[in-house]
């Protein structure tokens, strides 16, 4: 036996935030569990256990590469990282020179702990043009909450440190308990429902524990807000609300009760498709049983009315007086550490770079700090003069989850200068002209922060990365360093030990952080009816321009939106597109998330895709009985975009008349001639990116209208797979020259 | 096949019936053709015995010996280890397969010395003095090889019948079923020996055989009958067996093959050309085999578990 | 003593995280699993019944797989755990056929081409070769990590109460669903969990008395107000910075939590 040492870390298999604990042999990883000394306790999910087969991935990025052949056609030379960094930095400052600063953007994928660099490479480049997928995730509730209650970060406190657990605890369009979204805190989650009276799901698909759950509300895609509406308007007229909040803390009640009064619970089933009786019934256990939470879905900012589906959302917790009340939803006090995202906030975004956004001028919530990416991919298209010349991608496949991903394909093409940085060739990389190799979360040394939470949590390196990757942040550094030196650090350890310096009274640095692994703030420390002190403005209240929680919305009023929520269907619906309808009769959504995979990722995990090897899509054995179909066809879905194919398996759990398919679906093993596979299965080939919430400019993703149709024996036999089995025929980046 | 993948459903292999395929596809093939020579080899030499027929005495050893056993050999994963499945090398008597093994092997040795030991008295290859001895020797060994062909033949039925997991194997009548079966294959076997050999009265052969299809028939019915009344899912295997997926093989194979065309052509033999004309027991001999085969192969491929999971009780 | 699992239905979330722990703990060949998850989805009367049934050998009392084996590689220990011994398993495979609950798997010689076909062995493989061998041409199942048990008894240690001594999947699973300990003892968190919570075992009526027990029920129905344990942030790691008062509750509530 050799030599063994056991090193303990952070889980970023998803959001993460999870301890682990790994043994590691002589250099090599023989072990992986939780770290029984942590947060959740010891416990992990098969994602992040399944890190110790992705490190040994053959497929792994090695080394930085430049294309050699057209874009798409897979062939890389290797070049030195010098090279790569050198012809980058050229490339920014060849870019900014002849186009403006904002010419350059930097993006990212889902939140992995590398915001703070991508905001500050951003910000300190100039430019303000970040692509991210929040527009779809997580941004508009950050927005929203930060607009009713002056504070953006509200989560739900499943935690009972004020000496209550919610009573009620709603899932809207979300499955907290798989992890995949929401990283650790499924955990907490979990261990609330020993202390729940109600758990209400709202889903049209049954989540783990919807058949279990006190009550499960399947509405139809895209109908959320209205159904909101119908729960505030039975508050109202059965006056549940929270008297004493409502009097003491909230702008605009009136008016929120004049606008909910057309939502009668009759009008709501109408368009809902839910039974009132279940409406009403929700409407007051939420308003009885306090204190409670909604846990939000992002789902719900997948479509193009999310800002007013979580105005409506948010109003619900208000009226109810889910705030800042122990077991409601909560902000929390940060550990000494202080705000790690200060990391980039301390470089100003000026209004001279905010002006520059791409979309700006019509999504004012969401463009007001991030590039509008939807908008950019028309702009490009539109044949005028190109915003973004140099992009640098970190992580994100934005090629396969933004919407309408033919078109998201040939105005990826026509950037001038694309760099992706990611472990494995991805289709974003294949369209990319030069790739950076990037470590795992097991073969670098970080600060995790996913969400400016109640603790911050370190990653330690346990194994070296293969051949020359490195860690995302290293890149960062190495970029900036070269354009503007004045804004990034020496080295790794200086910009890590900058990042915690304010720990421990100003005297913390990384080693020590390291050790230590967590750093958190909870218990008695947390601060609960912040409302009700000093701590946002003396003498009480939120940190809001009323002072109050803000059903009505000056803000929004000035930026031209309805100040009060208000449904709007989805750009394709039964009722909004009823010719459309008769045409592409089943409702759709792309929602549907599996455990062990997240987003885009894990594909080529051998494990993980044991577990679901083709992309599945549900129906209700009913409907997919009307269309021909049974269990286990491989079925076409096709809407006026394209059309797809998937497994279908029908599922008794999910709305009738509806369709939920995988998101997200590419086929690594598939040759990159393809993207490797991208319009096979991936259902953005079927969402529309014409029409966008008009705060947030997020698309349709989880409500349009398709078609289904099984795949005929001879389309069966049509080589749609150029590889039979995973991982056989696929090229390593060793195999390249 | 279940052991890897998995999805997400609930439609795989432990809700839903499902067939097992370790018996009978890719290599479990081969168990297959060793269970088909187990009966064929089984009912070959316990009807040779019987008729005194040397010949076919030797042919069921060779089917059991170089056919049987190298089929079971070559399916085990380790098939080197094969001695530990042997008495006394293992001690597991409790498991049909040992007892199945000792079984053979001991059929294998008393068979091979009956053999040598009617052999030299066929041929009186021995002192006169010796004749005596020898014969009680040689009835012994013809009555213990015999007996151990039956329990060869029989155990196949009782490994299977064992299996709680699969409801149509677990019932009593499988290893009856099975053993019929064998020595209606012996008797069919047999006289194509006799076609080379000589030395066969054909005419009884034809009726025992038809005796034995006769009770064949009976018994397979009942088989199906009561096997479709024990479990949904028995009735489940039967209904595969009948109008499923194996279908084909039974009705054409079992039915047809096995029983009917041997039943008529003997019946043709005995009443209408009321003598025994080669090509036409040649053709009942082949479609009886191929019977043979059949009915093992419907039995295997509809073997059904039990679904694992089914509701629970909720408080 | 008689180790045994209670597994709660109304908390299993299909995460697949004990079918991932498993083969972390057992290097387990590509397409082997020793856990699995078996989704039961009907609707009747308009109701749909969405449940995840986490299953493994049931390391049953009478177990069918014993009385198979030919060679005694199945056999079984006094404390029930049903073991293989690889090196005198034949591979004839009828234990796998016999099992009435489907989880014994042959590894075939030709279906295991590494966890990257084509490709070398990872790092990991060839650990695994070395520390936890698996033979081709043998069956394999799951055995309660009867190394982590054995493990545990000889250091003092009590399976399904300190992690050492505990399956993998017990200790990996964040829904908490599976409960780990002597179903002999009665005053055992499984013999309580049994007794309280109406218990069964799969397939009963076939008579193999499983260690492996299934509770089920709704979600809620609780009374939401926090015990001290929970309100000190005691769940959290004592190495962080925590309050001098949950800091003194510290080693009380872990006990109560117990």
């Amino acid at each position: 036996m050799g030599e063994r040492k056991v090193i303990y870390s952070t889980c970023k298999s998803c959001h993460g935030g999870c301890g682990v604990k790994v043994t590691v042999e002589d250099g090599v990883p023989i072990h992986i569990e939780g770290n029984p000394d942590s947060l959740t306790r010891g416990t992990m999910c098969s994602k992040g256990l399944s890190s110790i087969q992705h490190i040994d991935n053959p497929f792994r990025l090695k080394y930085p590469m430049k294309r050699v052949g057209e874009k798409g056609e897979g062939k890389w030379k290797r070049i030195s990282w010098d090279e790569a960094l050198d012809t980058i930095a050229e490339k920014i400052k060849e870019s900014q020179e002849k186009y403006g600063k904002e010419s350059v953007a930097v993006s990212q994928g889902t939140g992995r702990g590398y915001n703070r660099y991508i905001h500050r490479l951003a910000r300190s480049l100039g430019t303000a043009n970040v692509i991210s997928p929040g527009y779809v995730c997580h941004s508009p509730r950050l927005g929203l909450y930060g607009l009713v209650t002056g504070y953006g970060r509200l989560y739900c406190d499943y935690h009972g440190w004020g000496g209550e657990f919610p009573k009620t605890n709603i899932m809207w369009a979300k499955q907290l308990e798989i992890s995949s979204a929401d990283s650790e805190m499924c955990n907490w989650f979990i261990q609330s429902l020993d202390y729940c009276k109600n758990l209400i799901i709202i889903d049209p698909r049954a989540s783990a524990y919807a058949t279990r759950a006190t009550l499960w509300l399947q509405p139809r895609p895209g109908s959320d807000c209205a159904l909101a509406m119908g729960m505030m308007n039975v508050i109202f007229n059965e006056e549940l609300w929270d008297k004493e909040f409502v009097e003491n803390w909230t702008y605009g009640f009136e008016e929120l009760r004049e606008r909910v009064k057309e939502w009668t619970p009759e009008k709501t089933e109408e368009v809902t498709w839910i039974p009132k009786e279940k409406i009403i019934e929700a409407a007051r256990l939420w308003a009885i049983d306090t204190p409670g939470t909604i846990q939000v879905g992002s789902s719900l900012e997948r479509q193009a009315n999310c800002g007013h589906t979580l105005r409506a959302i948010t109003c619900l917790m208000g009226l109810t007086g889910n705030i800042e009340r122990p077991g409601s939803m909560c902000s929390w006090v940060l550990p000494d550490t202080g705000l790690i995202e200060d990391f980039f906030l301390e470089l100003p975004l000026t209004e001279e770079m905010r002006s520059k956004i791409v979309g700006v001028d019509k999504y004012k919530m969401g463009a007001a700090r991030t590039c509008n990416p939807d908008t950019m991919v028309k702009t490009i298209l539109g044949g005028g003069e190109a915003p973004i010349h140099v992009w640098i991608s970190v992580g994100g496949q934005q090629i396969v989850h933004m919407a309408n991903t033919k078109e998201v394909a040939e105005a990826i093409e026509k950037i001038d200068f694309l760099v992706q940085v990611d472990q494995f060739m991805g289709p974003m990389a294949e369209a990319a002209d030069m790739v950076l190799p990037a470590a795992h979360w097991l073969e670098i040394d970080d600060v995790y922060d996913m969400h400016p939470r109640f603790f911050i949590s370190a990653h330690n390196k346990v194994v070296d990365p293969p051949g020359e990757a490195k860690a995302d942040a290293w890149i960062f550094n190495e970029i900036g360093k070269r354009v503007v030196p004045e804004h990034w650090f020496d080295n790794m350890e200086e910009m890590l030990d900058y990042q915690v310096r304010k720990g421990h009274d100003g005297n913390m640095n990384w080693k020590e952080f390291s050790e230590k692994i967590v750093n958190g703030c909870w218990g008695q420390d947390q601060i609960y009816y912040k409302y009700k002190t000093d701590y946002w403005r003396k003498g009480g209240g939120f940190p809001t321009a009323t002072g109050k929680f803000e059903f009505y919305s000056k803000r929004l009023e000035e930026l031209g939106y309805d100040p009060l929520p208000v449904f709007r269907e989805p750009g394709e619906s039964p009722y909004r597109t009823p010719e459309l309808f008769k045409e592409y009769p089943v409702v759709m959504s792309s929602g549907f998330r599996q455990p062990f995979y997240f987003l885009g990722q894990y594909r080529n995990i051998p494990w993980l895709r044991s577990f679901m090897e083709y992309p599945m899509c549900q129906m209700h054995p009913e409907t997919a009985a009307k269309y021909g179909i049974s269990d286990g066809d491989w079925i076409w879905i096709e809407t006026p975009r394209g059309r797809i194919r998937q497994k279908c398996r029908t599922f008794p759990g999910i709305l009738r008349g509806m369709l939920m398919a995988t998101a997200n679906w590419f086929y690594p093993e598939e040759p990159a001639n393809n993207y490797h596979g991208l319009f096979i299965s991936n259902p953005n080939v079927l969402t529309n990116n014409n029409h966008l919430d008009p705060m947030y400019g997020s698309p349709d993703l989880t409500c349009l209208l398709c078609r289904v149709r099984k795949c005929t024996e001879e389309e069966l036999q049509e080589n749609v797979f150029q590889t039979e089995e995973f991982g056989t025929v696929q090229k390593t980046v060793d195999d390249l020259d | 096949m279940q052991g890897g993948r998995q999805w997400i459903t609930p439609h795989e292999w432990m809700t839903k019936p499902t067939q097992q395929t370790e018996w009978i596809e890719g290599q479990g093939l081969l168990i297959w053709m060793a269970e088909v020579f187990s009966a064929l080899g089984m009912g070959m030499y316990l009807v040779s015995v019987v008729m005194d027929h040397w010949w076919g005495a030797l042919v069921g050893w060779l089917i059991i010996v170089f056919l049987k056993l190298p089929f079971h050999f070559f399916y085990l994963g380790r098939p080197w280890r094969f001695w530990r499945a042997i008495p006394p090398f293992t001690k597991s008597w409790h498991s049909w397969i040992a007892r199945g093994m000792f079984f053979t092997t001991v059929f294998s040795i008393f068979a091979l010395i009956q053999l040598v030991t009617t052999f030299v008295l066929d041929h009186s290859l021995v002192a006169a003095s010796a004749v005596g001895t020898l014969t009680v020797i040689d009835w012994i060994m013809r009555f213990l090889a015999g007996l151990f062909a039956l329990l060869t033949g029989i155990y196949c039925g009782f490994m299977m019948s064992y299996c709680k997991s699969i409801p149509f194997w677990n019932t009593g009548l499988l290893p009856i079923v099975f053993v019929i079966m064998g020595i209606a294959d012996g008797l069919a076997l047999i006289m194509g020996v006799g076609l080379v050999t000589g030395g066969v009265d054909f005419h009884t052969l034809e009726i025992a055989s038809q005796w034995a299809l006769i009770g064949n028939a009976i018994l397979i019915g009942s088989y199906l009958i009561s096997a479709s009344y024990q479990s949904t899912i028995g009735e489940l295997s039967v209904r595969e067996l009948l109008v499923g997926r194996v279908a084909l093989s039974f009705w054409i194979g079992v039915i047809f093959l096995g029983i009917i065309i041997p039943f008529a052509l003997s019946l043709i033999s005995i009443f209408v050309l009321k003598t025994n004309i080669p090509e036409i027991l040649i053709i009942a001999i082949i479609s009886h085999t191929i019977g043979a085969f059949a009915l093992k192969y419907c039995v295997l491929k509809v073997g059904i578990y039990r679904p694992v999971v089914t509701r629970a009780p909720v408080m | 003593m008689r180790w045994g699992m209670v597994i709660d239905l109304t908390k299993c979330t299909r995460c697949h995280g004990c079918v991932a722990a498993c083969r972390v703990e057992h290097f387990l060949p590509l397409w082997v699993t020793w856990v699995k998850l078996a989704a039961y989805e009907t609707e009747e009367r308009g109701a749909a019944d969405i449940t995840t049934f986490p299953v493994r050998c049931n390391q049953c009392a009478d177990a069918p797989c014993v009385d198979v084996c030919p060679t005694g590689a199945t056999s079984q220990r006094k404390d029930g755990i049903v073991t293989i011994d690889a090196n005198k398993c034949i591979g004839c495979r009828y234990c796998v056929i016999a099992c009435p609950y489907q989880n014994r798997t042959f590894i075939f010689s030709w279906r295991d081409p590494g966890y990257f076909p084509g490709y070398p062995k990872t790092r990991y493989e060839k650990k695994g070769e070395e520390l936890y061998p698996h033979q081709k041409g043998t069956t394999t199942k799951c055995n309660f990590c009867v190394e982590k048990i054995d493990y545990g008894l000889a250091n003092g240690l009590t399976p399904g109460i300190d992690r050492d001594a505990t399956p993998a999947c017990v200790n990996t699973c964040q829904a908490r669903a599976l409960t780990f300990g002597d179903i002999d003892d009665p005053n055992s968190n499984v013999s309580r969990l049994i007794a309280r919570k109406n218990a069964f075992q799969l397939q009963r009526v076939l008579g193999t008395d499983p260690s492996i027990y299934y509770i089920d029920g709704e979600v809620g129905g609780k009374d939401n107000k926090a015990p001290e344990h929970a309100m000190t942030g005691i769940h959290i790691q004592q190495k962080s910075t925590v309050d001098p008062r949950s800091k003194r509750l510290i080693e009380e509530g872990r006990k109560e939590e117990e």
